[in-house]
């Protein structure tokens, strides 16, 4: 299935709204965009055309989106995101808490949507894809995160559960900083407070068996007071 | 309570002062009129000076007693009304002007009586003359006279029982003031106790009897009409509250409009380069908007503590290591270096708190310093244990926040301020308007958007609003009864400084 060939089914009662919502995904390639006006509609929708992806307004004339997000989710475990006017932390919250893929508030920049559906669809459809890239390749080191072991000159070197997850955990938000305190949160599920040396030790070993040089490593980057970033592939 | 004990101690004072008082006013009356009265009989030509001139003025002749013409004289000019003398066997052997009802002899018995008392009611007065006996008679009703007969052990008794009536009457009088300064400051304490809980807002329910009832009445009808009141402004600040969020609601669905259509404008290329700009500036101010009436929304809910906070364990470092990341990862433009320094000792420190509050509140500390530094800076935020709590310092290269920001921000409990800000606010904006084609602000989106982020840095979406930006930094640490301090570099402007109170 392509990314685009996705059904996206939108609930917003102000049609205009809608109309524009709908335009921005197709311009942005999204053929097939459903729009519903209120919430027996948009569960009518929900069910006939069963979308990949439901965009809810919160307000709705005949009744709340996070009750109707509730009654889809009984049916189905497609992802689904709000998109209220409500701007509160509590109203985000309580929407994210109630299992949502995401919150955005309007007004929102146009690109900003496409960005997050996209993003929504390729993590809940497409993971397969992202799957292949749990081989991690630095150096000429091949790094497999199911068989924990690093293959550098036809010698394999196995990584510790900790050292694993440390990786894992910098993998997955490669080129960006993880903050100390949520390495700590993935490795010991605990406060970074009395884990700073451990943390140390571990990213030391860590560099050893995958840094060409340990003590001027080019992946494993500190910055400094904040984390650690895995640096992203040089496109030289 | 330590003002009543006071007022007690005043009291049992001048209850000694007053009683002190009366007791020798009196002593000094009593004296006064004891020396009048003794002196008043010398005065009334009835004293001893008189009788004894008169008495020598009588003489023994051959016809009897006879009274010289000076005794005559001074008889009659005297207030005796008769005299008669007495012989040694108790016979009148002279008279003057002697009362028919009188006899002319009288018993040894007869003379102790008179001497002593009266005679048929007149009043008399003796004086020894050789062996014989004056006897002055005055008008009746004249004269009291009192005989005093003391116990001569109870006389030389005397001091000592003056000493111990003295005492008793010193306790008496301290122990019934201090009866009545409880009692009056029993009756006080209530009172005292209504102003006191008045004072904080309390409802009050004060006993409406004793001796201070009336102004305990006067006190519970004070405390209704201040509930009152603070009902009626609660209702109107959450009225106020809940219509400017009504407003930031209603208007997002309208500018997602203006900002959605402004944008495939600005992307139009069958548009002309100059109203594909125009489109550009539309879509940014309504991005401006929006984020100002999420800001008036928050502020509003800050202001009147309609934003319950979501209190959860955190730890300030990891929060600031957290917030610091996001601006990395967001792509912080070159020019920008936020440094994170953590010292000794507030790694392990622990306080609950609204974290995403919080968040936004550190947020905007860093995006002020970024919007006002277009040219770069480097930000250094601090952190330090005191005695006090942790504190955390932001400042940066650039000039700091200017003198009017922070009287603006600290005369925001005031009123007339209040009225400067908003103006001031609105100039802001106005000035923001005009320049936001031309500066880039660097503002994320995603920090208002959202807790996934995109990864994109939107530097376009603007917001200059940084009276508001710092406002509601303020209220957020505020509303945590953390404190906000603005610190005057030497030169330049200010810095701030949050301190998170009351560590765990």
């Amino acid at each position: 299935m392509n990314l685009y060939d996705c059904k996206i089914l939108l609930v917003d009662d102000n049609t205009e709204l809608a109309e524009m919502t709908k335009g921005i995904l197709q311009k942005n390639g999204y053929s097939m965009v459903f729009t519903a006006g209120n919430c027996v509609d948009g569960m009518t929708a929900f069910l006939a055309e069963s979308p990949n992806l439901v965009i809810l307004d919160v307000m709705l004339p005949d009744g709340d989106g996070f009750t109707l997000f509730r009654k889809m989710r009984e049916v189905s475990m497609v992802p689904i995101l709000f998109l209220s006017a409500r701007d509160e932390d509590n109203d985000r919250l309580f929407g994210l808490g109630l299992g949502a893929d995401d919150y955005i508030t309007k007004p929102f920049l146009p690109e900003e949507l496409v960005l997050r559906v996209g993003a929504i669809l390729k993590r809940s459809y497409f993971w397969q894809e992202n799957r292949r890239e749990e081989l991690l390749c630095l150096s000429g080191r091949k790094i497999s995160f199911e068989n924990a072991t690093v293959e550098y000159r036809g010698e394999v070197t196995a990584l510790t559960a900790k050292e694993l997850t440390l990786l894992k955990k910098l993998a997955a938000n490669r080129g960006n900083i993880v903050t100390f305190d949520a390495l700590c949160q993935a490795v010991w599920n605990d406060n970074y407070y009395g884990y700073e040396n451990s943390l140390m030790v571990h990213i030391r070993h860590l560099r050893e068996k995958i840094e060409n040089d340990p003590s001027h490593p080019e992946w494993i980057l500190t910055a400094r007071g904040i984390g650690y970033r895995l640096a992203k592939e040089r496109t030289v | 309570m330590k003002s009543l004990w006071k007022i007690s101690r005043r009291y049992i004072w001048s209850a000694i002062l007053l009683t002190l008082l009366v007791c020798v006013i009196n002593l000094a009356l009593l004296l006064y009129f004891g020396f009048i009265s003794v002196n008043g009989i010398e005065q009334k030509e009835m004293g001893r000076t008189l009788m004894d001139e008169i008495v020598e003025e009588l003489s023994c002749g051959d016809g009897g007693w006879e009274l010289s013409e000076t005794g005559y004289e001074k008889l009659q000019k005297s207030s005796f009304l008769w005299a008669m003398l007495l012989s040694e066997d108790g016979s009148v052997v002279w008279s003057y002007e002697l009362p028919e009802e009188l006899p002319l002899h009288y018993s040894v018995g007869d003379i102790a009586a008179f001497s002593r008392w009266y005679l048929m009611d007149y009043p008399v007065r003796v004086w020894r003359n050789g062996d014989g006996l004056m006897v002055f008679g005055m008008e009746k009703r004249s004269i009291v006279k009192i005989q005093a007969v003391y116990d001569r052990e109870v006389l030389d008794r005397l001091p000592v029982l003056m000493k111990s009536l003295l005492i008793v009457n010193a306790a008496i009088l301290i122990g019934l003031a201090l009866l009545m300064a409880y009692r009056f400051y029993r009756s006080l304490k209530p009172i005292a106790r209504g102003i006191e809980s008045l004072e904080g807002k309390q409802v009050l329910v004060l006993p409406e009897k004793g001796l201070m009832g009336d102004l305990a009445v006067k006190l519970n009808k004070t405390s209704a009409l201040l509930r009152w009141q603070d009902e009626k402004l609660s209702k109107r600040d959450r009225a106020r509250t809940e219509w400017i969020a009504g407003v930031s609601h209603d208007i997002r669905t309208p500018l997602a409009l203006i900002t959605g259509y402004a944008d495939e404008l600005a992307a139009d290329k069958s548009l002309g380069e100059e109203q594909q700009k125009k489109a550009g500036v539309i879509r940014r101010q309504s991005l401006v908007i929006g984020q100002l009436i999420s800001d008036l929304n928050l502020t509003s809910k800050l202001e009147y503590q309609s934003q319950p906070l979501q209190r959860q364990p955190f730890s300030p470092a990891g929060l600031l290591r957290e917030c610091v990341a996001e601006y990395y990862n967001d792509g912080l433009p070159e020019n920008y270096d936020i440094e994170l320094k953590i010292n000794e000792g507030v790694e392990g420190s622990c306080y609950e708190g609204d974290t995403a509050l919080l968040l936004r509140c550190f947020r905007n500390l860093i995006g002020n310093s970024l919007r006002h530094n277009p040219q770069g800076a480097d930000i250094l935020i601090e952190l330090s244990k005191k005695q006090d709590g942790v504190h955390l310092f932001f400042a940066d290269t650039g000039g700091g926040i200017p003198e009017e920001v922070v009287r603006v921000l600290s005369g925001s409990e005031n009123f007339s301020e209040e009225k400067n800000r908003e103006k001031r606010q609105r100039l802001s904006t106005a000035e923001n308007a005009e320049t936001a084609g031309t500066v880039e602000t660097g503002e994320r989106v995603s920090e208002t958007t959202g807790s996934v982020k995109t990864g994109k840095t939107v530097s376009e979406t603007a917001g200059t609003v940084h009276v508001m930006g710092l406002r509601i930094a303020k209220q957020i640490v505020e509303a945590h009864g953390f404190a906000f301090c603005l610190k005057k570099r030497t030169q330049g402007g200010y810095d701030v400084e949050i301190v998170l109170k009351m560590a765990k």
